[in-house]
């Protein structure tokens, strides 16, 4: 069932005494077709360690920094000559030879920070290092180009709302799952006086009571889509499985969903890392798989691009605890239907010019950003990101 | 405006609200009256945090990177313990020491500053809460020289041979004068007369001749052998600072939207005083101009804020082990933990679909009817005894509104009469009265 047929059906809708005209835009605003490209963002929180994801095959600076993590020929897959794959990728090997799945290596910034807060909000606003901005890249995105979307545009998985989805004007939705949300969202009385009408328009208050009436509306109209969107493919009961399924069933039942975040904690490994490590790489592979043949089932692949990233890389030689501490540039991947070129091209690290121990940056972050804003979504990039970025070409 | 309007309104921005028995004590009196109460030159430091113990820093040296890991952890609990200590402060200090509280949270997003380490965090607050209403100078001088400051902004970095502009950046963008008002070569000159000031182990302040620069420095057109004493004396000596110190004041205090003659007004006390602070607060919550309808309940309130008044209402503890720290991560504001060097943005950052449904849904917990069927443990608040305050024949629905939310008749009389609608039929006894006006998005503004 459609969200606008849905609503049709609810009481809520049925009284349109009740319903407040910002919403009543949403639902009355024709059904069209799927325009919106889909922008699946995963962070990798904590600073995945890019050196032993992608292994620069036959580096020797590799293999004398890291006596014990360096990762020899029986745990990598051989993607070519000079670059073997972490084996708990195993799954997504075909893609990314294939050219669904694209790697870009040393992307980073100018002034690099170590501090996971610090570097994760550096990326999450799409500011440089010496400016602190309070908005998010996608909250701005939202702020530009959305002034009649619903009000889960924007949809993270989670339990609190990440900074990349905070504008100024627009906020993305934040939610665990569709049943808790709907659970805590039907409390009868909050949802009387959530009703109330007469506030002053464009004041804060005003602000308030339109949150609460659309969390209540969001919550019908997204537990109803999970629960008519049975999906065909089993997901992984993993803590990225559980996400992505739940992405997966609100693209199925809602267009005006484009934008999901999603995270996976746990990449800060200073101690012990092979394990870690191989751990959350499976439950990557193994989500992500899933995901794409759900979606290329529906004939959706080609309108999605899922990209993930973390926010540093680590330091090119370990530490004394089977770890690594934290470091400069790192991966950003990028998995889509629609990207072309040689998914390899900026993949190989270069470890003879290290900036203080760690990868230099070749691709600021924001070239890429610059790329999905344009390229993918087809939005202004510069009133987002302040300013122009060198292109990195990723679509045909 | 009615007098208890004013009193509430007063309440909520200078402190965190009133407790019944002080709502009742000081609702037919003058909000100057309340304001008096507020002033209390007895401000008491927050005990010391006991955490270095017989810890040395050769000892910490000699730590396996294991045990540097668990210490780590250990302090980052201890920190919480304070933030905690402050919390409780906020929530049960007498009338007396509202003010300073509040000013304390306000200065904590001003020179914000992430801290894992307990003793900083005892230094620090110390440090906003024994100048926080005394002198800007002394108060910036502390916190430049405070260990807190010095670690977040790596000024032990900054040292003669490689300046670290961090601090210097930060002290002129946010801290005092706002931009606009220096160039990049003062920022860099600025750094070079703070290199060498660092921190011992114990987080108290340390200048290490050897990694200060000695050198003559020009900084906003003035040559010398500066340090960094000299710098904020210069930056001072700038109408401009108390300008820009005089606006954040009245944005956090007043309103979001400036009012430029008042904050000029502001700025000349300041600047004239040679930058004491409590007359600008005295100033600012006795004028006129801070009764202003327009500023009546038309700030969201911080979470620390508005759960601090929740338990000051409620007068119920609210032990850390429901969920404290969550109850902050979840709403956006974790203390000693702003998300950048430039605090908290506030104003509707505060607000998301999850926190906002958060915060409506949190005082329900003290009633039976929430409808999360695990949160086993309901609040304990202590209803007869709240209930035997109220004076008797008094319209309750009236005395909720007035106690609790800064407003003027009209929309008061507008959310009692929806209240009586939503609640009609059902049980309208004091608690559920009580609660029901705390979970309406009116009880989030202040």
């Amino acid at each position: 069932m459609r969200r606008r047929q849905f609503l049709q059906h609810t009481t809520f809708a049925a009284s349109g005494m009740l319903m407040p005209g910002f919403i009543r835009q949403y639902v009355s605003s024709k059904a069209t077709s799927r325009q919106k490209k889909i922008l699946v963002i995963i962070q990798w929180s904590g600073g995945n360690d890019g050196l032993n994801t992608l292994i620069p095959v036959g580096q020797d600076p590799y293999y004398q920094s890291r006596p014990s993590l360096a990762l020899h020929e029986e745990e990598s897959i051989l993607l070519q000559k000079d670059l073997g794959l972490h084996a708990a990728l195993r799954p997504l090997a075909p893609d990314i030879l294939g050219g669904g799945i694209h790697i870009l290596n040393q992307v980073g910034y100018p002034n690099p920070d170590r501090s996971h807060f610090r570097s994760m909000d550096i990326w999450q606003s799409g500011s440089g290092s010496r400016e602190t901005w309070s908005t998010g890249w996608l909250g701005r995105y939202l702020d530009h180009q959305c002034t009649s979307c619903s009000p889960y545009t924007a949809l993270e998985t989670g339990d609190a709302l990440s900074l990349t989805l905070k504008g100024a004007d627009r906020q993305g939705f934040v939610m665990e799952n569709p049943d808790l949300l709907y659970r805590t969202a039907s409390n009868p009385f909050l949802r009387a006086l959530s009703r109330r009408k007469g506030i002053a328009e464009h004041s804060d208050l005003h602000y308030l009571y339109q949150v609460m009436q659309e969390t209540h509306l969001a919550a019908d109209v997204l537990h109803q889509a999970i629960e008519s969107h049975p999906l065909t493919e089993a997901f992984p009961a993993t803590a990225l499985g559980r996400q992505l399924e739940i992405i997966a069933r609100l693209i199925l039942s809602d267009e005006d969903i484009h934008i999901f975040y999603a995270s996976l904690d746990g990449f800060d490994t200073h101690a012990n890392q092979k394990q870690a490590q191989a751990n959350l790489f499976t439950q990557y592979a193994e989500a992500m798989q899933a995901f794409m043949t759900e979606l290329k089932r529906h004939q959706l692949w080609s309108d999605t691009l899922v990209m993930t990233f973390s926010e540093f890389g680590r330091r090119v030689a370990e530490n004394a605890s089977r770890g690594t501490d934290h470091g400069a540039a790192n991966q950003v991947w990028l998995a889509g239907g629609n990207l072309s070129g040689d998914p390899l091209r900026h993949a190989v690290p270069d470890l003879t010019r290290l900036v203080d121990g760690d990868l230099d940056y070749r691709i600021d972050f924001r070239s890429i950003y610059q790329e999905l804003l344009t390229g993918w979504l087809h939005a202004d990039s510069s009133a987002i990101l302040g300013e122009s970025f060198m292109p990195v070409p990723l679509f045909g | 405006m009615e007098g208890s309007t004013e009193i509430t309104h007063l309440s909520l921005r200078a402190g965190f609200g009133l407790t019944m028995d002080e709502f009742i004590h000081f609702r037919g009196r003058s909000p100057h009256q309340l304001f008096d109460a507020y002033w209390s030159e007895q401000i008491p430091p927050l005990p010391d945090s006991d955490f270095v113990g017989t810890l040395t820093e050769e000892k910490v040296r000699k730590l396996s990177s294991k045990e540097r890991l668990e210490l780590r952890k250990q302090a980052r609990k201890s920190t919480s313990e304070v933030a905690y200590a402050w919390f409780l402060r906020m929530a049960e200090s007498p009338v007396s020491a509202q003010l300073i509280e509040k000013v304390s949270l306000f200065w904590h997003g001003h020179f914000a500053c992430r801290i894992e380490n307990p003793i900083n965090a005892v230094n620090y607050l110390n440090a906003l809460r024994q100048h926080g209403l005394g002198n800007f100078r002394d108060l910036v001088l502390a916190i430049a020289r405070n260990g807190a400051m010095i670690n977040y902004l790596n000024n032990q970095q900054n040292r003669k041979d490689h300046p670290n502009e961090n601090f210097a950046r930060e002290l002129l963008e946010l801290f005092t004068i706002g931009r606009g008002h220096y160039t990049e070569q003062d920022v860099r000159e600025a750094a070079r007369a703070f290199t060498g000031w660092s921190a011992n182990f114990e987080g108290k302040f340390i200048f290490q001749r050897q990694h200060h620069d000695f050198g003559v420095k020009t900084f906003m057109g003035h040559s010398g052998n500066w340090d960094g004493e000299d710098i904020i004396d210069l930056i001072l000596e700038q109408r401009a600072s108390a300008r820009f110190i005089a606006s954040r004041i009245y944005h956090f205090f007043v309103n979001s939207d400036v009012d430029e003659p008042m904050v000029d007004q502001m700025a000349d006390l300041l600047f004239q005083s040679g930058y004491e602070l409590g007359p600008v607060f005295r100033f600012l919550f006795t004028a006129d101009h801070f009764y202003q309808p327009r500023h009546l309940g038309s700030q969201i309130k911080s979470p620390v804020a508005w759960l601090a008044g929740l338990s000051r209402a409620f007068q119920y503890r609210l032990p850390p082990e429901e969920g404290l720290g969550r109850f902050f991560r979840l709403t956006g504001q974790m203390l000693f933990n702003p998300p950048n060097v430039a605090g908290w943005p506030g104003g509707r950052a505060w607000v998301d679909n999850a926190s906002l449904q958060l915060r409506v849904s949190v005082p329900l917990m003290a009633l039976d009817l929430s409808n999360k069927r695990k949160e086993k443990q309901n609040w304990k608040v202590d209803w007869e005894t709240l209930m035997q305050k109220l004076p008797p024949g008094e319209d309750l629905s009236h005395f909720l509104a007035t106690w609790l939310l800064a407003q003027n008749g009209n929309d008061r009389q507008a959310l009692i009469s929806y209240l009586d609608q939503v609640l009609a039929g059902k049980d309208q006894s004091f608690k559920v009265r009580t609660v029901a006006f705390m979970a309406t998005p009116e009880y989030q503004m202040a």
